[in-house]
């Protein structure tokens, strides 16, 4: 028989069998497309995707750990892979290779070694966020520089809007380089087992908006075999059911008042600009810690415990204290990679101050490539940079401590950090133009049309916010809790999945954190 | 986080309590999730009682489904009670420019200052209602006996297209609204009643989601975008008349309103083609009011010269020769009122003012209302 004859059969073989291959695999991921188009908690398709995983996923006995990390595994594939399959892999082949990286930190004592895979991990990692996020921004700053100065930059200006990145890649990428690092100076040793460490990254209820989870928190918990548990699912269940509700009935809510008031700041009157600005504020909040929120909840259904990323923030008496108490997995993550390996505030006060403008400028820059966002990371730095002078200064006078946490100046500080936050939310978007607008419009008198909706509905959401967070700071709430007969809470929470459905209005937007 | 106080009592594995700081004792662990598995429990069979309340309610009341035409049924209803000996019955079948622009009250007023007996006319005016929505209103106004002795028709030849092969009206309507047994008659008709049977599943699946716009339309209707609220049909007088509000326009307001107009309408009317569908839900209309021995007349309603720049010299001739052949085929008179108006009686070039939805009221009442009781 002919040699050739048998290669040519064969590759034809092959051909044949890798184009059936990829037409079932392009076929196979279209129909999961079209049943969970989305990675979002709050619809219905995300719900039915849940239950079957949830079920699968409790059903297989408690001692083959391996199995139900392999469920999640491929359900979380499967929950990203839904709307980009080509950025699923791209996600899973760069886990792949943070994992090789790990290892190979792991193998060596030798510290050049150790140093050039870390290295190399955060580069990939960085790289990758770069290419995708920061690409558009930086080329077309460079080609507007280059055009000024009379330069041909030799290539045309990119459509941003047209790049697509990655759901979450800032969140997973952090997660990374904290695992490289955290290998790297011996404080975790590196995973073992490559299904484990692709479930740290890819576990679908933290993959697109965080909380951003360290290894050294997630890893010890996927290596336990994990009970069912009724109070774990009671938590799990209530978390989601608070998230949900702030998302629709309240986040969502709140954007009927400012979305379009943001979107044309100059045809609002001035009032309307300012309860605009009170709504974006709770919606950014109720949006991201919903989504937190329910992350938790379901990390919970499936046993594991996920970090809290708000805890009230907007009560918090100073900006110092709002970052220890907003998207707090961020914040300690800047805090312990960044800011402590820049020096902290060990050093004189200028290196300090330096350091933190360092590490708010990137938190920007971080949550979006724009000067907007840019703008909004350096004055948070130069807040924080302000309100750590402050405290200096203020330290050794006991009559300005006792101003200060009195009753009244409790409540002047935390009105004027939430006033602060507020105003800071505006630059918070792409547009600095529209930003500038709105500032325009806030602080100089203007007349225009009232705000888009009646603002009852807003007026009675502020005051339900603020009494949830008195009832809690003022401990009404444990008390209660604690004391409830079971049939009431359970009540209680049918009658919140049924409010948040109730309330959320027509159009439902995604989350914001979304975008970064 | 402290909102969740059990969070920190997860009553995981005793060593795991300790590791925390918890109490460890079994007793309590056993409690905790003694009471945690009543709760989900609990949870659980309210959910399903609200559920399963809202969805079978939903199933069976208009109220729910479709407000709009419950409403108007309510005022019709009210309006004959009243005075139930007030014969002949006129009803005004028509879309949101028959909604602005019919003064009902005026045009009974009106007859019964002429005739000496009194009428019940009453303006069944609904945004986006096309042949197949009014012959379905139409069908449930005959079930529930509120019999009907002379009808207006509206024409509003942008209704009567399609576009990419479905019905106008179509894209106005949504699957929640008919009753099971009119979901053949949609079909019929064109309408995408394959999705919609797909859609109306979440009856039952999401009744809180499906019908939460309806309710909070009713509950809190300030809460929602005045196009969410559902309660369009709520406003109007108990003639159904809902006249616009801002009456003083502004210059830069009357051209704003044009120009939306245009932007919605000047395609498909310079570029007009008869939907067949369309043409058969009407003639099934008509023939339906001629068998039960209703007077029906055909009415083109008031259009400015703004709005009738956007038909094109072809599209209507058209639109005329149908009509002129339709009413010929079907002896159903046909009154063109077109020109009847000038620019400043309406806000956008089609949909009547106040005072001149009066005005044009009172002549429709003299030149046909008064021949369709008399004649």
């Amino acid at each position: 028989m002919d040699v050739n004859l048998v290669f040519s059969h064969l590759s034809e073989v092959t051909q044949s069998v890798w184009l059936v291959f990829r037409a079932t695999l392009e076929r196979y991921f279209s129909t999961i497309s079209g049943i969970l188009p989305e990675p979002f908690f709050h619809t219905q398709a995300f719900l039915t995707f849940f239950v079957l995983v949830f079920l699968v996923y409790w059903s297989i006995p408690r001692r083959w750990i391996e199995i139900r990390i392999w469920v999640l595994l491929v359900a979380s594939f499967h929950f990203y892979a839904a709307w980009s399959r080509e950025l699923a892999l791209l996600v899973t082949t760069t886990t792949c290779a943070d994992y090789a990286f790990g290892r190979l930190m792991n193998l060596t004592h030798r510290r050049v070694w150790r140093r050039l895979w870390l290295l190399l991990s955060i580069s990939m990692n960085l790289g990758i966020l770069c290419y995708f996020k920061y690409r558009g921004f930086f080329l077309n700053e460079l080609y507007d520089i280059l055009t000024r100065l009379g330069y041909d930059p030799g290539y045309g200006k990119l459509d941003v809007l047209s790049i697509i990145i990655p759901f979450g890649i800032s969140f997973y990428t952090f997660e990374a380089i904290s695992y490289a690092v955290d290998v790297y100076t011996r404080k975790i040793e590196a995973e073992k087992s490559l299904p484990k460490f692709l479930l740290f990254i890819l576990f679908f209820p933290h993959l697109v908006s965080g909380p951003i989870v360290r290894a050294g928190d997630f890893l010890g918990q996927a290596r336990r075999p994990k009970r069912w548990n009724w109070v774990r699912i009671q938590v799990g269940v209530q978390l989601f059911l608070m998230g949900a509700f702030k998302k629709l009935a309240i986040a969502d809510r709140m954007a009927l008042f400012c979305d379009p008031v943001f979107q044309n700041p100059e045809n609002f009157r001035t009032t309307a600009c300012w309860l605009a600005v009170l709504a974006y504020s709770i919606r950014i909040y109720c949006d991201f810690s919903g989504y937190s929120d329910m992350a938790v909840g379901l990390g919970h259904l499936f046993g594991y415990k996920l970090t809290m990323n708000f805890n009230m923030p907007y009560l918090s008496t100073n900006i110092s204290e709002f970052w220890r108490r907003w998207h707090i997995s961020l914040s300690s993550w800047l805090r312990d990679y960044l800011f402590i390996p820049l020096g902290g505030s060990h050093g004189s006060r200028w290196q300090t101050y330096r350091n933190l403008m360092i590490v708010m400028t990137l938190g920007g820059l971080w949550h979006g490539a724009a000067w907007g966002y840019i703008l909004w990371g350096i004055i948070h730095g130069l807040l924080l940079v302000i309100h750590r002078w402050f405290r200096e200064l203020t330290e050794g006078h006991l009559l300005w401590q006792k101003l200060l946490r009195s009753p009244a100046g409790t409540l002047l500080r935390i009105s004027l950090t939430f006033t602060t936050v507020s105003l800071c939310w505006v630059l918070f978007q792409p547009e600095l133009s529209r930003a500038w607008t709105m500032y325009q419009q806030l602080f100089t008198m203007h007349t225009g049309a009232p705000l888009p909706l009646h603002n009852r509905s807003l007026w009675y959401t502020v005051l339900f916010v603020l009494a949830c967070h008195v009832i809690v700071v003022s401990g009404i709430w444990s008390r209660i809790y604690e004391r409830l007969p079971a049939a009431v809470l359970g009540g209680g929470y049918a009658i919140c999945a049924c409010l948040a459905m109730l309330l959320a209005p027509g159009q439902g937007s995604t989350f914001i954190y979304f975008q970064f | 986080m402290r909102l969740l106080p059990t969070i920190t009592r997860v009553a995981g594995r005793k060593g795991e309590r300790h590791r925390v700081g918890l109490p460890t004792s079994g007793a309590y662990a056993v409690r905790q999730q003694c009471k945690a598995r009543r709760t989900l429990l609990a949870g659980t069979l309210v959910y399903m009682v609200l559920h399963l309340g809202l969805a079978s309610t939903a199933s069976w009341s208009r109220w729910l489904r479709d407000p709009v035409y419950a409403d108007k049924e309510r005022k019709w209803q009210k309006l004959i009670s009243r005075l139930p000996e007030a014969r002949p019955r006129i009803l005004f079948l028509g879309t949101s420019r028959v909604a602005n622009g019919f003064a009902a009250e005026a045009a009974e007023r009106h007859l019964r200052e002429i005739t000496g007996r009194p009428v019940t006319v009453f303006n069944w005016g609904l945004p986006g209602s096309g042949p197949v929505t009014q012959q379905i209103h139409f069908r449930r106004l005959t079930k529930n006996q509120l019999e009907v002795d002379v009808l207006l028709l509206e024409i509003f030849p942008a209704l009567m297209t399609e576009v990419s092969r479905l019905p106008v009206e179509a894209c106005f309507t949504e699957a929640v609204p008919w009753d099971d047994s009119e979901l053949p008659i949609l079909e019929r008709y064109g309408f995408p009643v394959v999705s919609w049977r797909h859609e109306r599943r979440n009856f039952w699946v999401a009744p809180w989601w499906t019908f939460r716009l309806r309710l909070m339309g009713r509950l809190a209707p300030s809460w929602l975008p005045y196009h969410q609220r559902y309660d369009w049909s709520r406003g109007p007088d108990p003639w159904g008349w809902s006249p616009i509000l801002d009456e003083d326009l502004t210059a830069e307001q009357r051209a704003l309103r044009i120009e939306r107009a245009r932007h919605e309408y000047e395609d498909r009317l310079r570029y007009w083609q008869l939907s067949p569908h369309m043409e058969q839900a009407l003639r099934d209309l008509l023939s339906l009011a001629q068998q039960l021995e209703v007077k029906v007349w055909i009415i083109w309603t008031p259009e400015g010269p703004s709005f009738q720049r956007h038909y094109s010299a072809q599209s209507q001739k058209r639109i005329e020769r149908w009509l002129h052949n339709l009413a010929k085929e079907t002896g159903v008179p046909l009154v063109d009122c077109r020109d009847w108006m000038t620019e400043e009686d309406f806000s956008d070039g089609h949909h009547l003012l106040p005072t001149g939805a009066v005005r044009w009221t009172l002549r429709l009442t003299e030149e046909v209302l008064l021949r369709a009781i008399t004649e």
